[in-house]
């Protein structure tokens, strides 16, 4: 009896620590995604044509691919990831 | 309003790159916290269907050759197909697990279909590179959902999958229309403007 609960005691920190690094990972996908934009972005700065404008029509000014990595990033940030780690972290009802 | 070909392979890009996410967030929780809610099961499948349908425009309006048009009806018909696999599968509609076969068979045609429309060697262009990229990365990267069907568990084979589908988002990211990779530009290319 006594080794079954000295059992369940270490048991239940460690699975809170796994499912606390799985929510982190998931928590990280989007940010990590979102800078991989912004560092595009200040590598590459003439890509971000909304910054310096000089008659380009909308696709070259909106549809640029750091911009599209950031938004990729956000939506799924904030669409997914949240509620999914709110879902991680929740027992099931 | 049509946009160039370039925007059109980005905006392409970031509908796979999503998908990868979904794939990878997937592996991480695990299936059975992923459909907890029933709207999250159907997400990465429908994505997957969506770019299947959006890519028919792109065939009937971005045809410079009728091996580019067969190319793109070939992505189209098998993105459509792994995608309502996989919804038929999280629905319950579709019952034997050989459906589990379509995205690797989906991924194989695709990768087979990127080299085979590629006639010019690697280092001609950057659009060639990434034809070759894509296609070796798809046909190579079948073998992950391959080994994902017959071993669903397998947090390496999914992990192995959604990297093969941010790895083709990445390819696609960098395409341009005509210009140099590695700094090599084949003069037959043409004169690289971007």
């Amino acid at each position: 009896m006594e080794a079954s609960m000295t059992q369940y005691a270490t048991e239940l920190p460690r699975t809170r620590a796994r499912r606390s690094a799985r929510a982190l990972t998931v928590l990280s996908l989007g940010p990590l995604t979102g800078l991989a934009g912004v560092v595009w972005g200040l590598l590459q700065p003439w890509r971000v044509t909304l910054f310096h404008p000089r008659g380009e029509g909308f696709w070259w000014l909106v549809v640029q691919p750091p911009l599209l990595v950031l938004l990729a990033g956000v939506v799924f940030h904030l669409l997914v990831a949240r509620p999914l780690v709110r879902d991680l972290e929740e027992p099931e009802v | 309003m049509q946009p160039p070909a370039e925007h059109v392979h980005w905006l392409f890009a970031t509908g796979v790159l999503l998908l990868g996410l979904l794939l990878l967030a997937e592996g991480i929780v695990g299936q059975e916290v992923w459909r907890r809610r029933a709207w999250r099961a159907y997400l990465w499948p429908s994505l997957l269907f969506g770019l299947g349908v959006l890519m028919w425009p792109v065939m009937v309006f971005y045809t410079n050759s009728t091996v580019h048009m067969l190319a793109h009806s070939a992505w189209a018909q098998t993105m459509m197909l792994a995608g309502a696999a996989e919804l038929g599968l999280v629905r319950g509609k579709l019952r034997s697990e050989l459906w589990k076969l379509a995205v690797p068979v989906s991924f194989a045609v695709s990768g087979a279909a990127f080299l085979i429309h590629e006639a010019n060697p690697w280092l001609y262009s950057r659009s060639a590179f990434v034809h070759h990229a894509c296609g070796w990365t798809l046909l190579v990267g079948s073998l992950f959902p391959l080994a994902l069907a017959f071993k669903p568990g397998s947090l390496s084979f999914r992990a192995g999958y959604a990297l093969v589908v941010v790895a083709v988002a990445v390819a696609l990211y960098s395409s341009r229309d005509v210009a140099a990779i590695f700094g090599h530009l084949d003069p037959s290319a043409g004169v690289q403007h971007r």
